[in-house]
């Protein structure tokens, strides 16, 4: 094929016919346009779903907590069946378990304040008790976990932070406080303060005591408001501000002999008309939510894909239908075939290579466009991803391909009947 | 075959066109039934007879256009009915040249761009094509200029698809009433130019007519009527 020919060939034919052409090569545009821009934040949205609702849960454990509703001193409901030593020991026999860390709300009102990045801050909280095997081996030893009354003094309360509450933090729902863009590791090391007895809420009869405090972990197995504290530190206040009540756990953390023992244990668990959560339980809730969204996601683009292509073929092959007259007069003049189908599978698969190309482009551009806006205004998005739009060039690739086959296809094979048609009849006006 | 072993064979061959037994049908219609004819080189054919009669279907067939008939054409020496979509459009771009009733110019292309498009479209080198076609439209008195053929008089449209019709130096012209929109002394440039051209290159000549002024020119006159050919004198 001479290219001068071919060129001068292709500027003939379209000549007064570009603007048909602008239509169907919009819509294809558009099309990959949107396809680049869904499947980009759709898999960036995945990515924030998995991070969101993953935990550090350990595959060998099984995290007991009671039937009813409770937030620690925010008890919002209660009843069913409460964890006390019995049912703990009930764990600690069974020969399943290898051993059992248990958790302990406080249960008098407390309150965290200090300065973090100059801004003060407040917040409400509740204490929750935890043994020093729930921060994991790699940190035991570098934090002291063993705290009373007695130390406050000469040493700071360690506190695990829980990760949902930088989250809360960060989406703005503590206002007064102004503590946007706080990350997990940012936080470490931060000193604060924390006051038992009083919160702005509640207030004990016994005076309130403050002490020194300083976040040393975070964790994303804490309840919301729950401020993790070593256990007995939790057990000393507890008796101090209510002496005549129960040792009652917030949960247990039961760690199976082997992982293999986990339904079991779990099936345990739900007999005593207690809760279990698992990371393949959460994983699998997980999952399924994910799974809802990149399926309404996918339907959506498959939509927008369809409609866009079919209105993009269905123009193609408008065109060529209202030009079945002009193909008449070159096949009448003695044109091959096989240059007039060339030259024009050449020029569909150029135009739609460029609008897909460009129209991919432009999605990328959107979709990082998008992302980069969505994470300046929300720093809980922030701080639990890098970006909202993930470029998985393999697979927008074959999308883009899959596109360009199909529309170049489909317009080919109806050139081609056309090519089949009898010149006199492509003649008839 | 190539052309050029083809012209050399002219001697032998006494006909560039030959049909034989031409039957064709609309429906329950017999158009054409049982036409033969032949058609020797250069040579000036007038096509006569009453509007509906088949004019244009038997120019269709002879330029390969029509090709659900019965009986044989060959041209060139190839018998039509035995070649493939390929081979026939290199039949009609190497042997044949046609003037359509209506001209089937591209109205937005140039009476220029109009007559080097098979040429272009055939992948030939567009130089000698081009060369060639200003030198037609020159001898036809049409301006290669930028002027879309849509803007052309009906008389400088007809002229543009004379020109287009014998760029490609065919060995038989096919021309529908190519005079059809030209007052007489139109009419008579357009065919004096014609019998130069025929002269010159060679080619015969098949032409639906109806005026009286041009069938004296003809070698031969023949009237389509109840399905044949019949010469008259």
């Amino acid at each position: 094929m001479k290219w001068p020919e071919t060129r001068t060939a292709l500027h003939l034919w379209n000549r007064g016919h570009w603007r048909d052409y602008i239509f169907s090569q919009g819509m294809l545009f558009i099309a990959s346009l949107l396809l680049v821009f869904f499947i980009a934040i759709g898999l960036g949205v995945q990515n924030l779903l998995d991070r969101f609702l993953s935990s550090d849960l350990p595959a060998e454990q099984v995290r007991v907590t009671p039937a009813g509703m409770q937030a620690g001193f925010f008890q919002t409901e209660s009843g069913g069946i409460e964890i006390t030593e019995d049912v703990m020991e009930e764990f600690q026999g069974s020969h399943l378990v290898k051993r059992v860390d248990p958790q302990i709300y406080a249960h008098v009102p407390a309150s965290l304040r200090g300065r973090l990045g100059g801004q003060p801050y407040y917040t409400d909280i509740t204490l929750e008790g935890v043994t020093g095997e729930f921060l994991g081996d790699s940190l035991l030893a570098e934090i002291d976990w063993s705290y009373t009354l007695a130390d406050s003094a000469e040493s700071y309360l360690p506190i695990i932070l829980s990760e949902n509450l930088l989250l809360l933090y960060n989406a703005a729902f503590a206002e007064s406080n102004d503590l946007i863009g706080l990350t997990p590791d940012g936080v470490l090391g931060t000193e604060c303060t924390v006051t038992l007895g009083r919160s702005s809420i509640a207030e004990m009869e016994l005076p309130s005591i403050t002490v020194r405090a300083r976040i040393e972990a975070t964790s994303r197995n804490m309840n919301l408001f729950a401020i993790g504290v070593p256990f007995q530190f939790v057990d000393q206040i507890n008796n101090l501000y209510l002496p005549g009540d129960s040792r009652r756990y917030s949960a247990l953390v039961i760690t199976a002999n082997r992982a293999e023992d986990v339904p079991e244990i779990v099936r345990m668990v739900e007999a005593m008309g207690l809760q279990a959560e698992t990371r393949r339980g959460i994983a699998q809730k997980a999952e399924v939510l994910v799974g809802a969204v990149t399926a309404a996601l996918s339907a959506l683009a498959a939509a927008i894909l369809l409609s866009a292509l079919s209105s993009a073929i269905h123009t193609l092959v408008m065109d060529l239908k209202n030009r079945r007259f002009a193909l008449g007069v070159l096949m009448a003049l003695g044109t091959p075939y096989r240059r007039l189908a060339m030259i024009f599978a050449f020029q569909i698969f150029f135009m739609s290579s460029v609008s897909m190309v460009l129209g991919a482009g432009l999605g990328c551009l959107l979709a990082w466009g998008a992302s980069s806006a969505l994470l300046s205004l929300s720093a809980v998005l922030r701080s639990a991803v890098d970006s909202l739009a993930v470029f998985p060039i393999g697979w927008l690739s074959a999308g883009i391909g899959l596109m360009l086959i199909t529309s170049t296809g489909i317009a080919y094979a109806f050139f081609g009947r056309i090519l089949r048609t009898p010149v006199t009849r492509l003649l008839r006006p | 075959m190539s052309k050029l072993l083809i012209m050399g064979m002219e001697s032998i061959l006494e006909s560039i066109m030959e049909a034989r037994g031409i039957r064709r049908s609309f429906g329950s219609i017999d158009v054409l039934s049982g036409l033969d004819l032949e058609v020797r080189h250069g040579e000036f054919l007038a096509v006569v007879g009453r509007s509906g009669v088949g004019k244009s279907t038997l120019l269709a067939i002879l330029g390969t256009h029509d090709l659900e008939h019965e009986g044989t054409l060959s041209i060139a020496g190839r018998v039509t009915s035995e070649l493939s979509p390929s081979e026939l459009a290199e039949l009609r771009r190497e042997y044949l040249g046609f003037v359509f009733q209506d001209f089937h110019l591209l109205p937005e292309l140039t009476a220029m761009e109009n007559v080097i498009l098979p040429a272009v479209f055939s992948g030939r080198d567009q130089g000698p094509a081009r060369h060639q076609a200003e030198e037609i439209l020159e001898r036809l008195s049409i301006r290669a200029d930028e002027t879309p053929t849509n803007l052309l008089s009906r008389g400088e449209r007809q002229r543009v698809a004379v020109a287009r019709g014998l760029v490609n130096g065919p060995s038989v012209l096919l021309a529908d009433e190519p005079s059809a929109s030209l007052d007489m002394e139109s009419e008579q440039t357009l065919f004096n130019l014609l019998d130069e051209l025929r002269r010159e290159m060679g080619f015969a000549l098949i032409a639906v007519i109806h005026s009286k002024a041009v069938l004296d020119r003809a070698d031969r006159i023949l009237e389509l009527r109840e399905g044949v050919l019949h010469e008259m004198a």
